[in-house]
């Protein structure tokens, strides 16, 4: 019928980083090919237009540039990581990020997003907060979307359906809650859309993960 | 339907066979979340778990669940 995940001996974080020099090793190689690109686009007229106009993004082009680098060095290494952790999200033996450290995070963007979009000189803020909370907020609703503790749940759990369709209910209240209020605000001062837009995000996306960890405490509390 | 909702005898039976809520979990198939959950009358379980349930235990869904008038839960 259905079984829970929870209680592996073996159970790892889904983001460990087993071979922290693999990832140096990439970041290098990949760092090497970013300048290489940087100094033979020097030569091109419109690169040096774009880099005369923009200078920063010009490091960050060719940072994007050199990405597919992953793709080709160390294939067979990937390849071999890459079963390794299916073989691991089918055992159950993948962890997702605790619901605290994942509020801890998200919260945090949020702050950098809100200060970012208030004060005069925030850019920074807003370009650091901003990829986070959208990456934080995208895997909220994943998780959302197929809650527990593992990456890949039982779709035959009735339970985990059952709390699953509470907690959305929660969340679907607070987003309907959230527009309400924005739609408020936008009358009556329009500025402060862009900088609430975020918070409602952010409330509609963590209440529905809080709650559904209160309603699994309680069904795991002792008989 | 407004006026009832669903018991259960499910500790009671289980007393009788002398199982935890782990051990008819795991006669089930379902998890010990799911055995309380049912138990405390915070999840009614399908028909197919309530059957399967019923199987575990040696006896039948009648016996193992039952309509009682609305009211405050105890």
């Amino acid at each position: 019928m259905s079984d829970e995940h929870t209680d592996h001996t073996q159970s790892r974080p889904a983001l460990a980083w087993d071979h922290p020099v693999s990832i140096l090793i990439t970041v290098a190689l990949m760092s090497v090919f970013g300048l290489l690109v940087q100094f033979g686009f020097a030569h091109l007229p419109w690169f040096q237009q774009f880099e005369a106009r923009h200078g920063f993004w010009t490091q960050l082009l060719c940072a994007w540039v050199s990405i597919p680098l992953i793709f080709i060095f160390r294939r067979r290494q990937r390849l071999t990581d890459q079963l390794r952790f299916r073989a691991d999200l089918r055992a159950g033996r993948v962890m997702r990020m605790s619901l605290a450290t994942r509020s801890a995070v998200m919260l945090i963007a949020l702050v950098m997003v809100v200060s970012g979009s208030l004060i005069e000189h925030g850019m920074l803020l807003l370009m650091l907060g901003g990829p986070v909370l959208l990456l934080f907020a995208i895997e909220e609703f994943n998780i959302i979307l197929r809650p527990g503790n593992s990456v890949l749940t039982d779709p035959r759990d009735e339970l985990l359906a059952f709390f699953k369709a509470r907690s959305m209910q929660v969340g679907y209240a607070i987003a309907i809650l959230s527009m309400a209020v924005l739609c408020l605000v936008s009358v009556f001062a329009t500025r402060y859309v862009a900088t609430l837009l975020p918070v409602g995000l952010t409330l509609s996306l963590l209440t529905p993960s809080l709650f559904y960890s209160r309603l699994d405490r309680r069904a795991g509390s002792d008989e | 339907m407004n006026d009832v909702r669903l018991g259960n005898r499910l500790k009671q039976w289980r007393d009788e066979k002398e199982l935890t809520q782990a051990d008819l979990a795991e006669l089930a198939g379902v998890s010990r979340k799911t055995i309380n959950t049912v138990e405390n009358s915070v999840f009614i379980p399908s028909v197919q778990l309530a059957l399967v349930l019923a199987r575990a235990l040696g006896t039948t869904v009648e016996a193992l669940f039952h309509l009682v008038p609305a009211g405050p839960k105890h």
